[in-house]
């Protein structure tokens, strides 16, 4: 198992799902992230950040039924799980606190 | 969900994702990811392939795929891999080493294989550049011409590229935002520019036609520059030709008997692979403009003229060419007022499929129809096949000597797969070798194929693409699959014990009515090529020896391009070589049919008659005799058409058994009433591909070519003192002219390119089976030495022996002729020869001499190895014993 901090860009794509709710895929979760951050990615960095959200438990995922569109190929729809959430959280917060901790800033 | 089907169809996306791309992630990604990823790229391709083009969604594909390339996606590389790696170049070892030992197996397979490879290589090269024609088109998928069928009393007289102006007009109207172009042809003739004289070969076109047709005007602008008549467009190739180093931009060039063009732009030289060719653009308008002063016929775009022009559209959206479909099929009829006497359909037909495609008349540019490439893919395949059964078939006959070696292999555990794939990849390294040779061998054959087919030359590059070569690989693995095929599954399926017990356990002799049966179908094969020879040859002796019904020793056809004809006329027959001079506007016998509308007195239908402008020396010329009635009288007035002459079939047709009868009936021809002064004797007019036609002959304003018949049988002196005097009369155009019987003969010259075509594939073929027969012979004879051997001892003569072992062989060869010949005669009866209406028939004596080559072939083959076999000292074989 690999250790439990998060990168930036899967805290982004964590997000992204969160935003998205029921409609995560890997296409809106992509498109999501290429019209908020103005950044291309690929499909291939996705997948990897998925992966290793994955790895460490803070999203899951199921299968959706099979759709007449894209080939009638199904979709993996993707969900933050409890501890995700709390991760993300606690990321959130210590960030908060370094920030409060700026002189100049605050 | 939508309610209407059709809502339904549309929301079903398909994966368009390309396929070749596909399958490498499918066998590169993880199964339990495949359906996500795939899923979640196909649907991205669909967004962009409505957003960009599909060019640039294939490429983001693929850069998503190459980027998704990583050790989460990827397989998890089985361990066994790396033994299979191995097994695979110690399969690679064994098939060269085997190539190396059995020398003649080796050679005999590698030369068939590479000569059916070359064909083969000929037909694909072929094939993918015909499928390149117009893939130039930027809106391809959206862009059609417009096709007719012209029906004349409600019966199908033929289809055509063309259309009526009038349509593109009113279909413009009825279905906002398509674009249209309208384009003519024949814009022919010698062009007088910069004080030079070059022919040229263009068309008509307007102002829309850079609007979605993707020709690049490199000077002028787009919009106007074909907007007014008697503007035109050159191309950079013309340009360099008539205007080298200078600015061509609003000089002019003038056209022989149309008028002078403003030079408002150039255009890059069309592509190779486009079906519209042209080196000058003139503007349609012009034909307007041409109208008005009456110079050509004023209802040149109404809808009764599906002549010379055509409509091309582009239809961006799908549901617009759905409401183009239906007023083409629904409204155009109302637009014809006799349709029970004359009228047209008309449907659409996509750019890229124009070449190849329908056999359409009054096609813009070159046509290339299917059966050709049929039938040149047939041999193809004919010799393929005839590689094919030889690799077979001496694999199995060299069963005795390898079935030791997969005995071995199977009792050290070889497993059956294992078998098949030693075998399979040893064809398939044979067909690879062979592909090399093959492309050699291609690249030396291309340049006379391109001669030797008609036209090919100008539509054809035959050029080695990186996509050519990865065809052809993928074309030789298939072969060595196919070949390796039966040896394989024969070697795999051996028992290991019976395979070490030696040759009499094993079942291969019992396998030999296989055999038997690939080399029966090889040299039915064989049999097919020689009476195709035989045939050809003697339809070119029979086209051009046949009693064409008039004279054509002693005459030269001149040529006139637009020499005044009575001048002409009276400057040669004041020369001593010359004896007449006579008028046409086609030559006879090597000519095409030329249509005036007519009607029938009896029924008052329109009917289509055949026509030929002649003057009224051009019997005396050709010497075809007057049956009744009298020839055109000297002075009558060229464009007053008064009366005509007509032929004997032109009389029955028309029901006069006397053909004196019809002398004095008026018939009308194109809108006038022109009275039949004489009947002449039924000739061959156009060519023998066709049958005597109900004809009329016209004294008009149309010749094209002068006949000059000429007092000695010096021809070559006599058409020298003729140029010198034609170089008076024209200074800058060249003579063009050429004998009668060398036109004729010419015209029949694609008969001699297709014998030299059949009789190399022919030659091939037959030393390719000839060459199976013989290592057929060889392992069959080895088999059967010990045989030979007693037989020897006990006093059997070589000849004898010879006998004994080739009579299994002549009895195989005759039934193959058995087979082959039926096949062949019908094959050429109905399908080749059957354009011919004047034509040889094929007798008795052609099977039968196709027959004795084959057989011929067959026993030299066979007796040289049996011959050798029987000499043998049988204490040599039997020794061991």
């Amino acid at each position: 198992m690999k250790g439990t901090n998060l990168g930036e860009f899967q805290e982004v794509v964590m997000l992204s799902i969160m935003i998205l709710g029921e409609n995560a895929y890997g296409v809106t979760i992509q498109s999501e992230i290429q019209n908020r951050m103005n950044r291309n990615i690929s499909r291939g960095a996705l997948h990897t950040a998925l992966t290793r959200l994955d790895e460490k438990g803070y999203i899951q995922s199921k299968q959706g039924d099979p759709t007449p569109e894209r080939g009638g190929r199904r979709k993996r729809y993707y969900e933050v799980t409890a501890s995700g959430i709390s991760a993300l959280k606690e990321s959130k917060q210590l960030k908060q606190q370094m920030w409060e901790l700026i002189p100049i800033l605050s | 969900m939508g309610t209407h089907p059709n809502t339904q169809l549309i929301m079903v996306n398909k994966d368009k994702t390309p396929k070749l791309i596909k399958g490498f992630f499918k066998w590169i990604c993880k199964e339990s990811l495949f359906e996500e990823l795939q899923g979640d790229l196909a649907e991205n391709h669909i967004n962009n392939t409505s957003k960009f083009s599909k060019e640039k969604a294939n490429r983001i594909y693929f850069f998503e795929i190459i980027k998704l390339i990583r050790p989460s996606v990827l397989k998890s590389p089985k361990p066994i891999r790396i033994v299979q790696l191995e097994l695979l170049f110690s399969h690679l070892k064994v098939a060269g080493r085997n190539i190396l030992r059995h020398k003649t197996f080796s050679f005999i397979n590698l030369f068939g294989l590479s000569v059916a490879m070359s064909a083969g290589l000929l037909v694909i090269g072929m094939i993918t550049d015909l499928l390149k024609f117009d893939e130039f088109q930027e809106h391809k998928e959206d862009t059609y011409r417009v096709i007719s069928s012209v029906y004349f009393n409600g019966n199908n007289y033929d289809q055509r590229a063309t259309s009526p102006l009038a349509l593109g007009d009113q279909l413009k109207e009825m279905v906002p935002g398509i674009q249209i172009t309208q384009l003519g042809r024949n814009l022919r003739g010698t062009v007088t520019a910069n004080d030079k004289q070059v022919s040229i070969n263009g068309i008509y076109a307007d102002e829309n036609f850079f609007d979605f047709l993707s020709f690049e005007l490199l000077q002028g602008s787009e919009a106007s520059a074909l907007m007014d008549p008697f503007s035109a467009v050159i191309s950079e190739e013309f340009s360099d030709k008539v205007f080298p180093n200078e600015n061509p931009i609003g000089k002019t060039i003038s056209l022989e008997n149309i008028g002078t063009f403003n030079i408002k732009g150039i255009v890059k030289n069309p592509p190779k692979f486009s079906h519209i060719q042209f080196d000058v653009i003139a503007s349609l308008s012009t034909y307007h403009s041409l109208a008005n002063q009456s110079r050509v016929n004023s209802n040149y775009s109404d809808w009764g003229n599906l002549d010379n022009f055509y409509n091309y559209i582009r239809i961006p959206e799908n549901q617009q060419k759905q409401q183009v479909n239906t007023w083409l099929e629904n409204n155009t009829l109302n637009y014809y007022k006799n349709p029970e006497e004359f009228y047209a359909t008309f449907e659409l037909q996509q750019i890229t499929s124009i070449v190849p495609g329908k056999d359409l008349s009054d096609q813009i540019g070159p046509k290339m129809i299917m059966l050709p490439i049929i039938i040149l893919s047939g041999v193809a395949v004919m010799i393929l096949l005839s590689a094919l059964f030889n690799y077979t078939n001496l694999s199995m006959a060299r069963a005795f000597g390898r079935a030791r070696e997969v005995g071995m292999r199977k009792l050290n555990g070889a497993s059956n797969r294992s078998i098949y794939s030693q075998f399979t990849i040893e064809a398939v390294f044979l067909a690879c070798l062979s592909l090399f040779l093959g492309i050699c061998l291609f690249i030396a054959i291309r340049p006379g194929f391109l001669e030797i087919v008609p036209r090919a030359s100008e539509m054809l590059s035959l050029e080695l693409s990186p996509k050519l070569i990865l065809l052809f690989l993928v074309f030789a693995i298939g072969t060595g699959i196919i070949a390796g095929a039966a040896p394989s599954i024969f070697f795999s399926r051996l028992c290991s014990l019976k395979a070490m017990a030696g040759a009499k356990g094993l079942k291969t002799l019992s396998k030999l009515n296989f055999r038997k049966g690939l080399i029966i179908t090889q040299f039915a094969l064989s049999s097919i090529f020689i009476l195709a020879i035989i045939i050809i040859i003697k339809q070119y002796n029979f086209s051009v020896n046949y009693d064409l019904g008039f004279n054509k020793d002693n005459i030269l056809n001149i040529t006139l391009k637009g020499t005044d004809p009575e001048i002409l006329k009276s400057e040669l027959t004041k020369l001593p070589e010359v004896e007449s001079v006579s008028f046409s506007n086609f030559l006879p016998g090597v000519g095409s049919k030329h249509y005036a509308l007519s009607v029938d007195p009896r029924n008052g239908d329109s009917i289509l008659i055949s026509n030929m402008v002649i003057d009224e020396s051009f019997l005396n010329n050709f010497e075809i005799g007057i049956v009744a009635g009298n020839n055109f009288e000297k002075g009558q007035n060229l464009h007053d058409e008064q009366v005509m002459l007509v032929n004997q079939r032109f009389a029955k047709y028309f029901e006069y058994n006397n053909p004196a009868d019809i002398i004095g009936e008026t018939f009308l021809v194109e809108g006038k009433n022109v009275a039949v002064a004489g009947v002449i004797n039924d000739f061959i007019a156009c060519n023998l591909e066709d049958r005597i036609a109900p004809m009329m002959f016209r004294k008009l304003d149309d010749y094209q070519f002068a006949n000059v018949k000429l007092k000695s049988t010096d021809h070559l002196s006599s058409i020298h003192v003729i140029e010198k005097k034609w170089n008076e009369l024209n200074e800058n155009d060249q003579m063009y002219a050429q004998l009668m019987s060398d036109h004729i003969a010419g015209y029949y010259v694609f008969l001699i390119d297709m014998m030299k075509l059949f009789g190399y594939v022919g030659f091939m073929a037959i030393t390719i089976s000839c060459l199976g027969l013989f290592g057929m012979t060889i392992y069959t004879t080895e088999i059967r030495m010990k045989e030979i051997g007693i037989r020897k001892t006990f006093g059997a003569t070589s000849k004898e022996l010879v006998l004994l072992l080739s009579k299994g062989f002549v009895k195989m060869a005759f039934w193959s002729v058995l087979f082959g010949l039926p096949v062949s005669y019908f094959f050429f009866d109905l399908v080749i020869l059957a354009q011919h209406h004047y034509r040889p028939e094929i007798s008795v004596f052609d099977m039968l001499l196709s027959f004795i080559i084959l057989l011929s072939f067959c026993l030299i083959s066979i007796i040289v190895q049996t011959w050798n076999a029987s000499r043998v000292n049988p204490t040599n074989i039997l020794r061991n014993e």
